[in-house]
């Protein structure tokens, strides 16, 4: 195969129309009759709840209905488990609050009106009795058996417990030379994607065939529930992922109003729109990140690992949609780069009553490799190496992969990284950071009493997740080339990369490709797009159909020109045979040959295949991530001065999509380190309800970013990727944190807890230099 | 938001007549703030008077030793304004750092103080540079216009029609953000003014703009950073939010001030 | 009680009557169905409501329609000529300064503002001057290079 466009910064096809403001989001979608929805959200963040009373509001001009969950029936039931893992304690929303609440905004009734302002007024008016109790917000203390619950019938609140091991932690921690204890903490954030959520539900009556469009990254899954909560046949309900501003984990869950607004629709027999605000958006979105961690860490005088102990507890917030795939994942990412013989890990993952906690880019590992990285800075400060050679020492070397880690992933397999070349990143990071110089200048700046320091962390993403994704191909008659799958794009670009991949495998020109995606209607079976998986998984089923289409091609136009397959040749769009190069047939003939159904041994009409490439294992990337960083201590404020890395994802469809996908990556990344950050107040009140509190990265946040790819082709795909969505923001947290340490080292400020806002870093300062 | 009347007048009388009229009647300016309290249902006025296109309430006059702004002058305007940067480049540094570009083209410097944001820059300044503000009845000082958190000494119905700065020797203002809304967790302006005074103004702090005694009389003995610096300022009273508590703010207050000393030191060169 | 107001719209004298609540953003997106201006907070933060409004750029998520009254907008839909895209908006495909689409018509939008009213960009200074606008995606670092190649061409004609 040639790789013409493989490889290759082919510009997003997709941007023509969002340039102009012509993409087409879901708020844009205007239908004929349709009615408008506002939610009654809960005030207090753990209550049962007394009477509804709805009089006031349905007087209000232009209401159509309200509900709450005694009107739902079987729709109103809870949703069922994804992920359910071994041991789970379930706990998962219903469409409406069933008679208990469980966080400060979760939805407890409905309005639908004329207008959306209709509908914001009348649910003003619903007058709701809440018998409360006191809520449990403190990670923590959730566990302690005086805990309040968040569900009653789940006692200590624990949703999970679960034990990873490998070798004899004990006796390995036992007899190491030195060890050392931390205590490590990340608190909430949020995916905040600038589109909020919505949905829009058109029910068919006539034809039984309900439509629903969602602002979702998983229709398939949202059109399941959909069948299951309504009582609906699969085939019935079709659903559709318009342009989508942005997901980035926050919507991938199915959520309550994906199953309230269709009902509704149902109910009042005309289409039915609900669109977030911001506000609710903060309010009932899911967050991530929070977790404490209590490591403990055995090594000798090189610096090499030689046990790792980690219990940590996860905040679940109040419900698990997703069972326990974010902690499991920090649990994996824990080990990183490294050979550490001996493991023990340790999850506790807690119901608080918050919004409830799924995956946000990284989803779980940013906090496992800020734990592992923020350990190798302090063995390398307590043996007074350099963090890079500690580093160093622990890297899992080349000849030694396939690489089993000896913890278990998502899907149950092992974490067995199937490739790589870790010192490679760890290498060319340093050299283009020109580390030694930084050094040099670090002693320089010191002497100049400014407090500049050099952060380092490696990380391995755990992208391109099983266990299939499916991807269809067809050559029209005309000659243009429809691909099609079920996973959406916001912001990917799976247009132009699916494309790409297509162009090559079928030997067409990328214009004849048009790339038809998130829409429930185009394939039947369909997982989404989230974990960085479908560039690997989608694009490896591309290939499958492409390559299945091109197989039929050859055969037709062996037939129609009288030779043997293997004397033929597709450039182009153009079969032809080898050596004969005005002896061609164009892609339109054989499509047109193809269509009359007069194949060779009765072949079925059209050129046309869908494909699912199915995998049970996981592909693992890796890189090396370098900043160095200002920090004014009189402030607490932090400048990002420089930033360095160098990843391997495998091979590289699009260079300039992946470029993208990191440095927005690291804009998370920084977010996380330095910002962005979800609080609560101990009555459970969320205390960041708009972008007035909750600190986005903005341009000036930003700075310049050096990259270097490396290429480690992926052994569990032919195409050899790997996957690179969440690669920019996994290990951010870790690398700022360790420059800012390393910043303040002769203040003897030590980093244990992300994201460091001015405040919080000017209090650690103070309080080294008062116990100094 | 919720509904609402909208009454557009055409001379300052007539907006004052029309807020005296209805009890629920308020002002519109550039609606920065009042627009979005009221989108967040926070607000909720009968009337809204838009005073968008009264003749005369905007424009950048030197009158002798004052630089007069009219109240509907938006940031933009103040700090691209030859004049201001000229006067008193403090002032078109300050008004050219408030929110951001978008806000900066709506935002005017009556709606500024009117609001009495306890973060928001003008009051800094207006305080800072012991401005007047002019009303449709009377001139007030600043040091009696500011009351309390969104408190004024404005009557109801009453308009601010401009602002007097006097021009001083020579200014600084220096504003640390609130790391989400931008406004200032801290702000601090310094003046020197025409008398020779030091003034010492402070946003974002306590619940209304105010004077730091101490940081003021340490420059009126030094005028130096280190002086600035090394004063002590009381964190009793100070706002604590999650962006800062008031050991923070009060900490900030002297950084800040030091900071502004220094610019101007260093442009007097 | 509706306000009659009469706006140009992208060259195009547009009347209406609308409720005095109405924001601008609403009115183009509902009612004139220019729905290229997005909605993306609602504290006029983000920025992906920007248009122009006689030739400042304004979050018309925080201005009423009726203030718009006589006054000439221009919203993404208004830049292109035909099929060739304005500079700005090639600038952004040209320098992959989009992945959703979603923040670029407000960026886009406040880059023609940016670029019309100031001299001497450098990048320092087109960051300060784009924290209006939100973009979760692209890290700003390609949004930035697009204003600024813009910015460099200006300088050499």
């Amino acid at each position: 195969m040639s790789t013409k466009w493989f490889g290759a910064a082919i510009p997003r096809r997709q941007d023509a129309r969002l340039v102009r403001g012509e993409g087409r989001f879901l708020d844009d979608i205007v239908l004929p009759r349709m009615a408008h929805v506002a939610f009654v959200r809960s005030l207090h963040p753990n209550a049962a709840l007394g009477a509804i009373d709805a009089a006031t509001a349905m007087q209000v001009p232009g209401v159509l209905e309200v509900v709450s969950h005694a009107d739902l029936g079987e729709a109103g039931r809870p949703f069922l488990q994804l992920l359910p893992h071994h041991g789970l304690a379930s706990a998962t929303w219903s469409a409406l609050a069933p008679g208990r609440v469980c966080f400060a905004g979760e939805a407890i009734a409905a309005v639908a009106a004329e207008s959306f302002a209709a509908a914001q007024l009348a649910a003003e008016a619903v007058a709701v009795e809440y018998r409360t109790s006191a809520p449990i917000i403190d990670l923590e203390s959730a566990q302690r058996p005086d805990s309040p619950l968040v569900h009653p019938d789940i006692p200590r609140n624990l949703a999970m417990h679960m034990v990873e091991q490998c070798g004899d932690v004990e006796a390995a921690l036992r007899s190491a030379p030195h060890r050392l204890k931390e205590r490590f903490r990340i608190t909430r954030g949020g995916g905040m994607p600038l589109e909020p959520r919505g949905v829009i539900a058109d029910y068919d009556l006539n034809r039984r065939e309900l439509t629903v469009w969602s602002s979702t990254q998983e229709p398939h899954t949202v059109r399941n529930t959909i069948a299951t909560m309504l009582g609906l046949q699969r085939h019935m309900v079709r659903v559709i992922a318009p342009d989508t501003g942005g997901g980035f984990g926050t919507k991938i869950n199915v959520y309550p109003e994906e199953i309230l607004v269709p009902w509704l629709a149902m109910r009042l027999g005309r289409p039915v729109k609900w669109v977030e605000t911001r506000s609710e958006h903060m309010l009932s979105a899911t967050q991530e990140r929070e977790q404490i961690h209590d490591i403990e860490v055995g090594f000798d005088e090189s610096g090499r690992l030689l046990a790792l102990k980690n219990v940590f507890y996860h905040d679940m917030g109040a419900y698990a949609p997703r069972g326990g795939a974010v902690p499991h994942n920090t649990s994996a990412a824990l080990i990183g780069p490294y050979r550490i013989p001996n493991v023990r890990s340790e999850i506790a993952a807690v119901y608080t009553n918050t919004a409830t906690v799924s995956a946000y880019r990284g989803a779980g590992q940013p906090q496992g490799v800020f734990v592992i990285e923020r350990a190798m800075d302090r063995i390398a400060a307590h043996l007074g190496r350099d963090p890079a050679e500690v580093r160093r020492v622990n890297t899992i070397l080349s000849d030694a992969f396939p690489y089993d880690t000896g913890l278990t992933n998502l899907l149950g397999g092992a974490v067995e990284y199937e490739s790589g070349d870790f010192l490679g990143t760890l290498d060319k990071a340093l050299e283009l950071a020109d580390y030694a110089g930084l050094r040099a200048r670090q002693v320089e700046a010191r002497k100049a009493g400014r407090y500049f320091g050099i952060g380092i962390a490696n990380y391995v993403e755990l992208p391109g997740r099983g266990p299939w994704a499916g991807g269809g191909v067809r050559v029209e008659h005309d000659g243009s080339v429809p691909v099609y799958t079920g996973a959406p794009s916001q912001g990917q670009g799976h247009e132009t990369t699916m494309a790409q991949i297509c162009a090559d495998q079928l030997g067409v020109s990328i214009d004849r490709i048009k790339v038809l995606a998130g829409d429930t209607a185009l394939i039947a079976h369909g997982i989404g797009t989230f974990a960085s998986r479908f560039g690997v998984l989608g694009g490896n089923a591309v290939r499958l159909s492409a390559l299945e289409v091109k197989e039929k091609i050859l055969r037709i136009a062996g037939e129609m020109l009288e030779t043997s397959v293997a004397d033929l040749e597709i450039e182009d769009g153009k079969v032809s045979i080898v050596g004969v190069p005005d002896k061609s047939l164009s892609f339109e003939a054989v499509a047109r040959k193809a269509l009359r159904a007069a194949g060779p041994d009765g072949e079925e009409p059209g050129l046309e295949a869908t494909r699912y490439f199915k995998t049970s294992n996981i592909t693992y990337s890796n890189g090396t991530h370098i900043a160095t960083v200002e920090v004014e201590p009189a402030t607490g404020q932090v400048q990002v001065l420089k930033y360095f890395l160098a990843h391997d994802c495998g091979r590289v469809i699009n260079p300039m999509i992946v470029e993208g996908q990191i440095m927005g990556g690291i804009a998370c990344g920084i977010g996380n380190a330095l910002l962005e950050e979800h609080a609560y107040n101990s009555e459970g009140q969320l205390q960041t309800g708009s972008f007035m509190d909750y600190a986005m990265p903005r341009a000036a946040d930003m700075l310049e970013i050096h990259m270097v790819h490396q290429e480690t082709p992926s052994t569990l795909n032919p195409l050899g990727i790997k996957g690179v969505g969440e690669a920019g923001t996994i290990p951010v947290p870790a690398v700022i944190c360790s420059a800012i340490e390393d910043a303040l080292r002769p203040l003897g400020v030590k980093i244990n807890e992300a994201p460091l806002p001015p405040f919080r870093l000017w209090k650690l300062i103070r309080a080294a230099a008062k116990a100094a | 938001m919720y509904e609402f009347e909208y009454r557009r007048p055409a001379s300052v009388p007539e907006a004052v007549e029309m807020l005296r009229d209805r009890e629920g009647a308020k002002a519109l300016a550039g609606g920065m703030s009042l627009l979005s309290a009221m989108k967040l249902r926070l607000a909720s006025p009968d009337v809204l008077v838009d005073l968008g296109r009264i003749e005369g309430m905007s424009g950048i006059r030197l009158e002798g030793a004052e630089v007069r702004i009219g109240a509907m002058t938006r940031h933009a305007q103040v700090a691209a304004s030859a004049e201001v940067g000229k006067a008193i480049p403090a002032l078109a540094d300050l008004a050219g750092r408030i929110g951001d570009r978008q806000v900066r083209n709506r935002g005017t410097l009556g709606g500024s103080l009117a609001n009495s944001d306890p973060a928001a820059c003008y009051p800094a300044a207006v305080l800072g540079l012991d401005a007047r503000i002019e009303t449709d009845r009377r001139s007030i000082a600043a040091e009696a216009f500011f009351i309390d958190l969104f408190e004024t000494a404005l009557q109801s119905g009453e308009l601010i029609t401009a602002v007097r700065f006097p021009v001083p020797r020579s200014a600084a203002y220096v504003k640390f953000h609130q790391p989400a809304s931008r406004f200032a967790l801290v702000g601090v302006f310094v003046a020197v003014t025409g008398s020779g005074e030091v003034r010492v103004a402070v946003t974002g702090a306590g619940p209304v703009v105010f004077r730091a005694a101490s940081i003021e009389s340490a420059l009126a003995r030094e005028f130096s950073a280190a002086a600035a610096g090394a004063a002590a300022v009381s964190a009793q009273g100070l706002n604590s939010d999650m962006h800062g508590d008031a050991d923070y703010r009060a900490h900030l207050i002297p950084v800040l001030a030091a900071r502004a000393v220094a610019q101007i030191l260093e442009r007097q060169g | 009680m509706n306000v009659p107001i009469s706006i140009k719209v992208n060259g195009v004298e547009r009347q209406a009557e609308v409720e005095p609540r109405t924001l601008l953003a609403s009115l183009l997106r509902e009612t004139l169905c220019l729905t290229g201006t997005h909605i993306g907070c609602d504290t006029a933060q983000c920025g992906c409501c920007t248009v122009l409004v006689d030739g400042d750029a304004v979050k018309s998520c925080t201005m009423l329609a009726v203030q718009a009254d006589g006054c000439s907008v221009t919203t993404i839909e208004g830049l292109a000529q035909g099929e060739e895209l304005h500079p700005v908006q090639k600038s952004f495909h040209d320098c992959h300064a989009l992945q959703c689409g979603y923040c670029t018509p407000g960026f886009i939008m406040s880059s023609v503002e940016l670029l019309e009213k100031y001299r001497d960009l450098d990048e320092g200074r087109v960051r300060e001057l784009l924290e209006g606008n939100l973009c979760r995606c692209t890290g700003y670092n390609n949004i930035v290079q697009a204003v600024l190649s813009l910015a460099a061409e200006r300088g050499r004609t």
